[in-house]
C-alpha cells in the first residue's frame, strides 16, 4: 500500500515538474515569436485562420475576436435569428452586414441555414454572419466551417476571449513548418483551444464526428500557453486567502515529520510541490503567481473536444 | 525499505519545493522591478537615445544607473526595439552607443551562456544592433546549431552585419526557410538593410533564394515579375515553389487562363485546388475565369457556390 | 500650438512616436487605449491623431467618427501599423483615415508628413 502511494506521489510530482518545464519552454518561444513579428506584417505563406463562433452573443466578445491585426483572418458567427432576434439585428446593423446567397458547397452536411451575411468592405470584410436554426454547437460549427474562407478553423464558444497575440502565435507555429504538415494545434491552458485544418475536419465529416481522433500524432502540435481565456482572467484571488492553506500545509508537514508519519509527510509535500509548480506556471503564463491554482487548467473543459 | 524510500522522497520533494518557491520569489521581485524601475528607466533610455539621434553628434550620452542589474539588457532592448520598428536611422550614433557600453560583446556573452529560444532571443537582439564584422564572425558558429531558431537568428546576425553578402549567406544556409523565417527576412528588407533585388532571387536555382524572391514579389506587388512567376509555375522541380508562385500570381490579381497555370492545376491535389478556389473567390476573381480554370463537374459546383456566397442576387 | 494625440497600447511605440515629434511646437498627448482616446477627444479638439495598430478599427468601432465632431474635417487621422495587405489598407482609407504608414517607419518621414499636414491646416 505504502509503495503504491509512494509511486502515486512520485508520478504526481514528476507530472507537475514536466508540465512546468513545458510551460517555461513555451513561454520562451512565445516571447521569441512576439519579438520577431514575422506574422504581424504579412500572412506568411498565405496562412489564414477562420474563427467559428457558436453561442457568442456578447458584443464585447465579438469585438475581441475581430480585433486581431492578422491580415488573413475572419470571424464566422452563427446565430439563430428567431431565438436571438435583438442581438442578431444589433449585430447586422453595427457591422453593416450585406445579405449574400447561401448555397451549400457539399463538403459538410449542413441543415437549417436561413441566411448568410458578410460585413461590408468598410468593415474590413472580417465578419460573416450565418443565420441558422440552433440544434447544437457541432451543427453550428459545421455551418460556419462550410462558409469559412481559410484553411484553418478555430471553434470558439461563449465566454472564450482571444489572448493578445494568440492568432499571431498560431500563425507562427503553422508557419514554422512546411505548408500543410500540421492538422491540429491545441492548447490546454486557459480555455482549451483547438485549431483544426479544414481538410482534417472534412475528412472526419464534421465537428459531430470527433475530428481530433482521426489526426495522426505527427500532424499535431500542443502549445503549452493560453490562446483563449475567460473574461474574468484578470481577477486575482487575494493573497491573504492563499496564506491559510499555505500555512496549513506547512504545519501539517512539520507535524507529520515530527511524528514520523512519512506517508502523510510525502502526501503533504507532494501537494505543496504541485501547488508551487502551478503558481510558477501561472507566473510564466500570465505574469502573476497569485491565482495559480484557480486558473491553471479548467479541467471540466479540457475534455470537451475528445 | 519502503519507509526509507518515503523519507528520501519527502526530503527530495521538500528541497524541490523550496527551490521552486525561491525561483517564484525571485521572479516576483524581478517582475516588480520590471513594472517599477525598469519601466521608468526604459523610458529615460529611449528619450536619451532619441535626443542623441536627433542631434546626431557629440559625445556618447550617459545612461543613468547603467551599472545596475538588468540595466544593460534594458539599454540593449531599447536600441533593438528602436531599430526594429524604424528605418533610415543614422547608424553612426547608435554604433557609438553600442561600442561605448559594450552592448554587442555583452550580448555575445549572454548568447554563449544561454540555450534554446533564450539564446535565439539574444541573437535577435544582437541582429538589431549596428554590428562590426568581428562580432558577427563570433556569432557565425551558431549557424550550425541544432536548434532551428538559434540557427536562423545567427543567420540574421550575419545578414545585418554584412548585407552585401546576403545572397551568399542565404544560399549557403543549411536548411529550407520556413514561412515565418522568410517573413523576418522581409522585415529586414523593409528596414532597408538588405540591398537585394527580386530578379536574381526569383531566377536563382536555390530554393531558399527563390522563396525569398517570391515573397518580395508578393509583398511589394511587383507585376513585372509575371513572366518569371509563370516559368516557376510551369517548372516541376519543387511543387512547393510552383504553388507559391501560383498564389503570388493570384495575390497580384494577374490573369490565370494560361496553359502553364492549367498544367500546374492538373498536378495539384483536390484539396489544394479547393484551397486555391477559396483564395481566388476571396480575391475577387470572376466566376467565368474560375469556371474556365476548374472544369471538373464536382469542382465547378463547389466553385459556383463559393462565388455565390460573395454575391447578392437582385433578380 | 498644435494638439496631437497618439493612441497606442504599446508604451514603447507611443514613446518612439512622441519623441520623434519633439521640438515641433505641439502639445503631444498619449492614450493607452480606446477609453482614454474617447475621454481625451471629448475634452479637447486635436489637430492630429496617430493611431498605432489597426485592432481598434478591425474590432468594428467607428474610430474616425469618435474622433471627428460632425461637420469638421479635423482631426487628421494617421494609422501606423504592421499590416501590409492592400485590402486592409484600402479599407482603412475608406473609413476616413488620412494617412497609413507601415512599420518599420521612417521617423524623419513621419515628422515631415506631420509638419506639412499641420502647416497646411493653419
Amino acid at each position: 500500500m505504502k509503495l503504491a502511494l509512494l509511486l502515486f506521489f512520485a508520478a504526481a510530482a514528476v507530472c507537475a515538474c514536466t508540465l512546468l518545464l513545458l510551460i517555461l519552454r513555451a513561454r520562451e518561444r512565445r516571447l521569441l515569436a512576439a519579438a520577431a513579428r514575422a506574422a504581424y506584417s504579412d500572412a506568411p505563406d498565405g496562412i489564414g485562420i477562420s474563427v467559428l463562433c457558436s453561442g457568442v452573443t456578447d458584443p464585447a466578445q465579438l469585438e475581441n475576436l475581430l480585433s486581431s491585426e492578422y491580415s488573413r483572418y475572419e470571424v464566422v458567427a452563427v446565430f439563430d435569428s428567431r431565438r436571438q432576434t435583438a442581438e442578431f439585428r444589433a449585430l447586422a446593423a453595427r457591422y453593416r452586414m450585406i445579405r449574400v446567397e447561401w448555397a451549400p458547397t457539399g463538403e459538410l452536411e449542413v441543415a437549417g441555414v436561413r441566411a448568410l451575411g458578410r460585413s461590408r468592405k468598410r468593415c474590413f470584410r472580417r465578419l460573416v454572419l450565418v443565420d441558422r436554426a440552433f440544434d447544437g454547437a457541432a451543427g453550428d460549427f459545421d455551418a460556419a466551417a462550410a462558409v469559412a474562407t481559410y484553411d484553418y478553423l478555430l471553434p470558439v464558444g461563449a465566454g472564450q476571449y482571444l489572448v493578445p497575440g494568440a492568432v499571431e502565435r498560431l500563425v507562427a507555429e503553422l508557419g514554422s513548418e512546411p505548408p500543410g504538415t500540421l492538422d491540429l494545434v491545441r492548447s490546454h491552458l486557459g480555455e482549451p483551444a483547438v485549431l483544426l485544418s479544414r481538410e482534417a475536419l472534412i475528412a472526419a465529416g464534421g465537428f459531430g464526428m470527433r475530428p481530433l481522433r482521426e489526426i495522426p500524432r505527427g500532424r499535431r502540435r500542443t502549445l503549452w500557453e493560453p490562446l483563449l481565456a475567460p473574461p474574468e482572467a484578470g481577477r486575482h484571488v487575494p493573497r491573504r486567502w492563499l496564506l491559510l492553506p499555505a500555512l496549513s500545509l506547512a504545519v501539517a508537514f512539520g507535524l507529520s515529520v515530527a511524528a514520523g508519519w512519512w506517508t502523510a509527510a510525502a502526501a503533504v509535500v507532494t501537494a505543496a510541490l504541485v501547488w508551487t509548480a502551478a503558481a510558477c506556471a501561472s507566473r510564466a503564463v500570465s505574469g502573476t503567481a497569485r491565482s495559480g491554482l484557480r486558473r491553471f487548467i479548467p479541467i471540466r473543459r479540457v475534455f470537451r473536444y475528445y | 525499505m519502503t519507509e526509507r524510500l518515503l523519507i528520501a522522497y519527502t526530503l527530495l520533494t521538500a528541497l524541490a519545493t523550496a527551490a521552486l518557491l525561491g525561483a517564484l520569489c525571485a521572479s516576483e521581485l524581478q517582475a516588480r522591478r520590471r513594472c517599477g524601475r525598469d519601466a521608468v528607466l526604459g523610458s529615460r533610455y529611449l528619450r536619451i537615445l532619441m535626443l542623441y539621434l536627433l542631434s546626431g553628434e557629440g559625445p556618447v550620452p550617459r545612461f543613468p544607473m547603467i551599472r545596475r542589474a538588468g540595466a544593460r539588457r534594458l539599454l540593449a532592448e531599447t536600441v533593438a526595439g528602436l531599430t526594429g520598428v524604424t528605418y533610415g536611422l543614422d547608424t553612426a550614433p547608435l554604433r557609438r552607443v553600442v561600442s561605448a557600453y559594450g552592448l554587442d560583446r555583452w550580448l555575445l556573452g549572454r548568447v554563449r551562456r544561454t540555450f534554446g529560444c533564450r539564446r535565439a532571443r539574444n541573437l535577435m537582439l544582437l541582429a538589431r544592433m549596428p554590428l562590426d564584422g568581428a562580432v558577427a564572425a563570433r556569432a557565425a558558429r551558431y549557424v550550425r546549431s541544432r536548434n532551428r531558431r538559434v540557427r536562423f537568428q545567427a543567420l540574421m546576425v550575419q545578414l545585418a552585419a554584412d548585407p552585401s553578402a546576403a545572397l551568399r549567406l542565404m544560399a549557403e544556409y543549411p536548411a529550407p526557410f520556413s514561412a515565418c523565417e522568410v517573413g523576418e527576412i522581409l522585415i529586414l528588407l523593409r528596414r532597408g538593410m538588405l540591398p537585394i533585388a527580386y530578379g536574381p532571387l526569383v531566377e536563382s536555382p536555390c530554393r531558399n533564394l527563390r522563396i525569398v524572391g517570391l515573397s518580395i514579389v508578393r509583398q511589394f506587388g511587383i507585376e513585372e515579375a509575371e513572366p518569371q512567376l509563370l516559368r516557376i509555375v510551369a517548372g516541376d522541380e519543387v511543387p512547393e515553389l510552383g504553388r507559391e508562385a501560383l498564389y503570388t500570381l493570384c495575390a497580384l490579381r494577374r490573369p490565370l487562363t494560361r496553359r502553364r497555370v492549367s498544367r500546374r492545376l492538373a498536378v495539384m491535389s483536390s484539396a489544394e485546388r479547393k484551397a486555391l478556389m477559396r483564395y481566388m473567390a476571396a480575391e475577387g476573381y470572376s466566376p467565368g475565369l474560375l469556371r474556365r480554370l476548374f472544369d471538373a463537374r464536382r469542382e465547378r459546383s463547389y466553385c459556383e457556390s463559393l462565388v455565390q456566397s460573395y454575391k447578392r442576387s437582385l433578380a | 500650438m498644435h494638439r496631437i494625440l497618439i493612441v497606442s497600447e504599446e508604451e514603447f511605440l507611443c514613446d518612439v512616436i512622441r519623441l520623434s515629434l519633439a521640438g515641433m511646437r505641439a502639445d503631444v498627448r498619449c492614450a493607452p487605449g480606446v477609453a482614454a482616446m474617447e475621454r481625451l477627444s471629448r475634452r479637447m479638439l486635436f489637430d492630429l491623431v496617430i493611431v498605432v495598430g489597426t485592432s481598434l478599427f478591425f474590432s468594428g468601432r467607428d474610430v474616425v467618427r469618435i474622433l471627428r465632431p460632425p461637420g469638421l474635417r479635423k482631426p487628421l487621422v494617421y494609422v501606423v501599423a504592421w499590416q501590409q495587405a492592400e485590402q486592409s489598407v484600402l479599407s482603412l482609407l475608406e473609413c476616413g483615415v488620412d494617412q497609413y504608414l507601415t512599420f518599420p517607419v521612417s521617423l524623419q518621414r513621419l515628422r515631415m508628413k506631420v509638419a506639412n499636414d499641420l502647416n497646411r491646416q493653419l
